[in-house]
């Protein structure tokens, strides 16, 4: 009986579930993700027309790194992604501390706070659209004796991305700061109380213990919104088309452009730097922060 | 119902041969594995059951059925209120006289949304058997030599005029049948906003008699030009530069030909570049409404019959949009250049609607676009919703007296001197043309950096193409 059980074959037979289960899934995995990942390399290399292609090797590179729109783009996509990635953070971690303690109204406000995660995009960009719209938007209204511009705050190529970045971080707060309850969650009472016992401040609580304990979380939330930052494309195309002209485009919104005016090969090669410029970017980040995470 | 009643049997009959599956070890207890087995087992009798009756049920209608069941073909077409009531009268009126064929309308959206899709359905061979899309410049990006059907030798082309065929035409082959009326691309003006003002605008000749106007319209407190640049709307703010074509050409004849061959450039040539200086100047003199950037097409249709602005420049199928209501409150006038002997209009020839090579009922849809440039379908068209300008065939239905002002000074325009479009004079037209005349039109760069914008994206443009000289 040991000597069967020791045999890799018999210690596969003992599993509860078959390695066939995993077939449907890794089936769906290859056709729709890998071999269109894979495929993107070659396209990128041709010029696409319907249906036939004409190698013209690194030209469609060339030209999307070449695109007078395209550094803008390039700076449009960093600034959205670490403003809204960052300011989720924070505010995700204090909304979070916040409802973790026992606060009034407190399952009222985490459901305000994870309604719009609930709502489609496009809705939630046409609505602000219309709010954000010079003299009949109420937002726009209550900004405008603020001293905010009077053409809107999206018809003004100086305040279009920063709005739409704006209404990103509200709609993602509520999946940051259920990551954050969760964390929190997580930290045992022992902590705490032996705090107590040393007789610590409410901030040094905050500073020594939750803050260090919610790393894993943390790093949660800045990987995961700064991937949704880097290729975000849905709220901005909704709100503003990457206008006025250009001054909200970011590389996604490029290279759908490219894409919608039948340069196949060219959007393909847009991806594709995408592709990498976002692996280039998490993947050595991802590998710092999990280093500095600490064991509870 | 069928497939769902006999696959779990299949599944299970697997599970069991599995040869790593350890019953003992798996989290669901025997008891229940029975019960799913067995639960599973009555659902493919119940299949088994499901098929035979519906295998009984298909020869029952095979049998009773005839086989001159009506062919029904699809039809990808524009949407909104007035194109609703137009489709609907003209397939009621081809349904009529061809009893066989039935059509359903599916909409699609307009810009460059509608690029996107329709290249994407016929790419797939998703495409359905008759589509409307522009003639002109954006056909060669489709690919119609390969895509679409040959329409050449259809007989409905004796009763189109001829002057039409390069619009649809690809390699000297016909692939589109024609479909509206032709258009202008035209100044619209609000009447009471300018007699208000004390601006004629029969009068206005001239590009510097234009602006005179227009700021006069700005001095009398309204919004002297309406724009609409918003995202869903940012096509509209390349149309003055498009409709200025006629002026370009008077100034530099040729142009559109010396811009296929890569022998002109917007940013060199005086006349390519006065048209981007017309847009900064608009731009600079604050001739728009404060909230352009993020105004729609839409409101624009209400603003100007409300006399919220003075000016509009637009192509002439504004006309039917403006609510009917408030249509008599607009006229229009060309838009004018530098002098006035040579004031006239940039026409628009009228979209298309095309077959595809993949389409499975191509005898079908031809009879159905062969049927669209016949006399019952134009005069379909206009009693469901109204007379918008000459249409491309011979037998036309004629101007009703009732027509609108604009509709009769765009009759007028058109027996005078005119220039189509660039876009059916070239193929090269760079794709990001609307958001650079938006961010001209919105003060971010000046009319050189523009024009010379556009010059590199028409290189991308032309470089897709595949186009000699570039």
């Amino acid at each position: 009986m040991a000597k069967k059980t020791n045999s890799p074959l018999a210690k596969a037979r003992l599993r509860s579930y078959p390695v066939w289960f995993t077939i449907p899934l890794g089936l769906t995995f290859v056709v729709l993700f890998l071999v269109p990942t894979i495929s993107s390399f070659y396209y990128s290399t041709q010029l696409w027309t319907l249906f036939d292609t004409t190698f013209v090797g690194l030209d469609n590179y060339m030209m999307f790194f070449t695109d007078p729109f395209m550094l803008g783009g390039l700076t449009n996509t960093f600034v959205y992604a670490f403003l809204t990635s960052g300011l989720k953070v924070v505010l995700a971690m204090g909304l979070g501390v916040l409802l973790m303690n026992n606060v009034k109204f407190r399952g009222l406000i985490r459901n305000i706070i994870f309604f719009p995660v609930l709502v489609s995009t496009i809705g939630i960009g046409i609505t602000f659209q219309m709010l954000m719209k010079p003299d009949i938007g109420y937002l726009d209204t209550v900004l405008g004796f603020l001293g905010f511009p009077e053409e809107g705050l999206l018809g003004s190529p100086a305040t279009a991305l920063l709005a739409v970045a704006a209404v990103d971080i509200w709609k993602g707060l509520g999946i940051a700061t259920v990551i954050y309850l969760g964390g929190m969650a997580a930290i045992p009472q022992e902590y705490y109380e032996a705090a107590k016992m040393d007789g610590v401040t409410g901030w040094q609580n905050f500073w020594h213990i939750i803050l260090p304990l919610l790393r894993p979380a943390t790093n949660t939330v800045i990987v995961l919104s700064l991937i949704g930052g880097l290729r975000s494309f849905d709220l901005i195309w909704s709100m503003t088309g990457g206008g006025p002209g250009f001054a909200s485009d970011v590389l996604a919104s490029l290279i759908y452009k490219n894409y919608s005016a039948g340069f196949f090969g060219l959007s393909t090669a847009g991806n594709v730097v995408m592709t990498l410029l976002i692996l280039c970017l998490i993947m050595p980040l991802n590998r710092f922060l999990t280093k500095r995470e600490v064991q509870l | 119902m069928v497939v769902w009643g006999l696959w779990p049997e299949y599944l299970v009959i697997n599970l069991e041969t599995i040869q790593g599956w350890n019953w003992a070890k798996s989290p669901i207890s025997r008891e229940k594995q029975k019960v799913v087995v067995m639960r599973n087992k009555s659902f493919a009798r119940r299949g088994s059951a499901l098929i035979a009756g519906a295998a009984a049920f298909a020869i029952v209608l095979g049998g009773v059925a005839p086989a001159q069941a009506a062919t029904t073909i699809t039809w990808l077409t524009d949407g909104g209120p007035e194109n609703t009531k137009i489709n609907s009268a003209v397939v009621a009126a081809f349904q009529k006289a061809n009893p066989g064929i039935k059509v359903t309308v599916r909409i699609r959206p307009a810009g460059t949304a509608a690029d996107t899709l329709v290249k994407t359905k016929l790419a797939t061979g998703n495409m359905e058997d008759v589509f409307t899309y522009n003639s002109g410049a954006l056909l060669s990006a489709i690919n119609p030599t390969k895509t679409l059907v040959d329409l050449s030798k259809e007989s409905f082309w004796s009763n189109v005029y001829a002057s039409y065929k390069p619009a649809v035409s690809v390699n000297g082959k016909q692939y589109g049948s024609p479909w509206g009326t032709a258009s202008g691309g035209a100044m619209y003006y609000n009447i009471g906003v300018l007699e208000k003002a004390g601006v004629n605008p029969a009068a206005i000749k001239t590009w510097s008699q234009f602006i005179s106007a227009a700021k006069k319209v700005k001095a009398s407190g309204v919004d002297a030009m309406c724009g609409a640049f918003a995202a869903s709307s940012s096509w509209t703010s390349q149309v003055l530069l498009l409709a200025d074509h006629h002026n370009v050409e008077k100034d530099t004849p040729g142009f559109a030909a010396k811009l296929t061959a890569n022998k002109v450039k917007y940013a060199v040539d005086g006349a390519g570049l006065s048209t981007w200086n017309k847009l900064e100047e608009t731009a600079k003199l604050g001739l728009y409404n404060k909230d352009a950037a993020t105004t729609s097409y839409d409101e624009v249709k209400q603003r100007m019959g409300n006399g919220k602005c003075g000016f509009y420049p637009m192509v002439t199928w504004f006309t039917n949009d403006v609510p009917a209501e408030l249509r008599a409150n607009v006229g229009l006038i060309a838009v004018p250049g530098a002098k006035s002997a040579d004031y006239g209009i940039t026409t628009w020839m009228p979209n298309a609607n095309y077959i595809p090579a993949k389409s499975k009922h191509i005898a079908e849809a031809k009879k159905f676009v062969a049927f669209l440039t016949t006399k019952k379908a134009t005069d379909a068209r206009v009693k469901a919703s109204a007379y918008t300008g000459p249409f491309v065939t011979k037998d036309q239905s004629p101007a009703p007296a009732s027509a609108p002002l604009a509709t009769k000074q765009l009759a007028t325009l058109l027996k005078g001197k005119t220039t189509p479009a660039a876009e059916f004079l070239s193929p090269v037209k760079g794709p990001n043309l609307a958001n650079i005349t938006a961010q001209v039109l919105t003060g971010q760069i000046s009319a050189e950096e523009g024009a010379a914008l556009y010059d590199r994206d028409n290189v991308a443009q032309a470089k897709q193409l595949g186009l000699k000289g570039w």
